[in-house]
């Protein structure tokens, strides 16, 4: 079971909880980035399964 | 007396103890270097004003008493603390006088040299070039128009421009193999710890190596010997490669997309100069390159978040643009996440290590395409094809070194990764094929007649 990927409303508290408040244009920037890193590592998770 | 800057350390260092030239005037022509060159490569960010007095200083010492390096003028990247000057980390978010020398920087000065200038760097050595740092981003010095490379982006372009002989980098995923192939210089990433990185801001402490960037091998291997006696770097250099069997990694780039024609005929080139030269070259298979990108970057954002995720908290419009993008993606993982990339990375790295039980090195590209241009990125990072991050989390020292122009003039490099500790061999290897190889042309800046 890998974790689900990032929403915009997720990723904004993820990193809320971190003490960031993403601004609106941030988060639309990052978000595709920490897509395709999570399921690069989602990859990596699956493997290891095998 | 502006042609010695142009020689080798060694060439310098006998000038001095000749007494054909002072510390003081060497270090003073250095400095007229910069002045008249760095206004078109943006590569110094500070210089230290005490540069002089500590020539005077080796000017006024005995012979007998001066170490290998005295008087010779060191660049350093701006990650990397030098006592009483700033460091920036290229970022508006960084800004610290440093109260003592990084541990990297302490030997060098040991060894005699003179850490003169500290150069560009992406942002926290992680993304770049960027328009919002406190300095333009480095020019290569090839064609103004197009990157440097990074994240040693000033480091690469002093030592291609002439400014300097030679400078510290940092290299993560290949932050001073990279910026060395797209500049036509030389590049050496040592193995992993050899080097301490104490005064160094981390990027990924898994994966963060410090070492030089040089006009040749020669010198690059000085510094190394300079850095880690125990490399011994220097002193194999001039012995022959004859029946030294080397594993050519052919199939690992051939087929990419990305990878420039011009790049491919270099590499079969230089292949066939290393078995003129008396190497035994045999093809290798590595394991597939994209998974290994991944476990690297895994390690390298998960940790780059670690080491910056309280500082974002507190000052996060004075990062740069791209590098908070980029950063808080690490948010994403999990700590499972990183335990399986580390497991990818121990499995690599045992690869590489069994393979170099049969080869004395590794040869394969630095990056698989000259530098782009400025005007790529005007919308943001662009993502370029390179080989190099697999031998950060393998932690095994590989040399960069210039193999040829592509079409449009602009330098590629080879890579040749060595056995853990063994500096030495790669820097033996890599000055036999510099001696054989392509005989390159300068960059125009650095041409007799240049304006600069």
């Amino acid at each position: 079971m890998t974790p689900a990927e990032p929403t915009p409303e997720t990723f904004r508290e993820t990193l809320r909880k971190q003490g960031i408040d993403l601004p609106e244009s941030d988060l639309a920037a990052a978000l595709p980035s920490a897509v395709r890193l999570l399921r690069a590592a989602n990859r990596l998770l699956e493997q290891t399964d095998v | 007396m502006s042609e010695l800057i142009d020689l080798p350390l060694r060439a310098q260092a006998a000038a001095l103890t000749r007494r054909e030239t002072s510390a003081k005037e060497l270090m003073q022509t250095v400095l007229d270097r910069i002045s008249r060159r760095d206004p078109k490569l943006h590569a110094v960010v500070h210089l230290d004003a005490r540069a002089m007095d500590e020539a005077q200083r080796w000017d006024d010492t005995p012979l007998e008493d001066r170490p290998t390096l005295a008087g010779l003028a060191l660049g350093v990247k701006d990650i990397l603390d030098v006592a009483q000057a700033p460091t920036r980390c290229g970022s508006y978010a960084q800004d610290k006088l440093a109260q003592r020398d990084a541990a990297a920087v302490a030997r060098l000065r040991r060894a005699g040299m003179t850490p003169l200038a500290k150069l560009a760097t992406y942002e926290y050595a992680l993304t770049g070039p960027a328009w919002d740092q406190p300095n333009p981003p480095a020019r290569n010095p090839w064609n103004t128009a197009h990157i440097t490379g990074g994240s040693s982006s000033g480091s690469a372009a002093a030592v291609a421009g002439g400014l300097l002989r030679v400078a510290l980098g940092t290299d993560t995923g290949g932050s001073i193999r990279a910026p060395a192939a797209y500049c036509g210089i030389v590049g050496l990433k040592p193995t992993l710890s050899s080097v301490p990185d104490a005064g160094c801001f981390p990027l990924s402490p898994a994966l963060d190596v410090i070492g030089p960037l040089a006009a040749c091998v020669e010198d690059a291997a000085l510094v190394m010997e300079a850095l880690v006696p125990d490399s011994k770097a220097a002193r194999a250099l001039g012995q022959d490669i004859e029946g030294l069997r080397i594993g050519y990694a052919r199939d690992w780039f051939v087929a990419d997309p990305a990878c420039d024609p011009a790049l491919l005929r270099a590499m079969d080139d230089a292949a066939a100069t290393l078995s003129m030269l008396g190497a035994r070259i045999e093809l290798i298979d590595l394991p597939d390159y994209q998974p290994l990108e991944e476990a690297g970057s895994v390690i390298l954002q998960a940790e780059a978040w670690e080491v910056h995720r309280a500082a974002l908290a507190d000052h996060w419009p004075r990062y740069g643009v791209d590098a908070r993008r980029n950063l808080v993606t690490g948010a994403i993982l999990s700590e499972a996440h990183v335990a399986a990339a580390r497991r990818a990375a121990a499995r690599f790295g045992a690869q590489v290590t069994e393979l170099l039980g049969t080869y004395a090195a590794l040869l394969a590209p630095t990056t698989l395409g000259p530098a782009p241009r400025f005007a790529d990125f005007e919308d943001g990072p662009v993502w370029t094809a390179m080989r190099t991050l697999p031998f950060n989390m393998s932690g095994h020292p590989a040399l960069s070194v210039p193999c040829a122009l592509s079409d449009a003039g602009l330098p590629l490099g080879l890579q040749l990764i060595g056995r853990h500790g063994d500096e030495a061999t790669l820097c033996r290897i890599g000055h036999a094929y510099e001696q054989a190889g392509p005989n390159m042309l300068c960059p125009p800046i650095t041409c007799p007649g240049a304006a600069v």
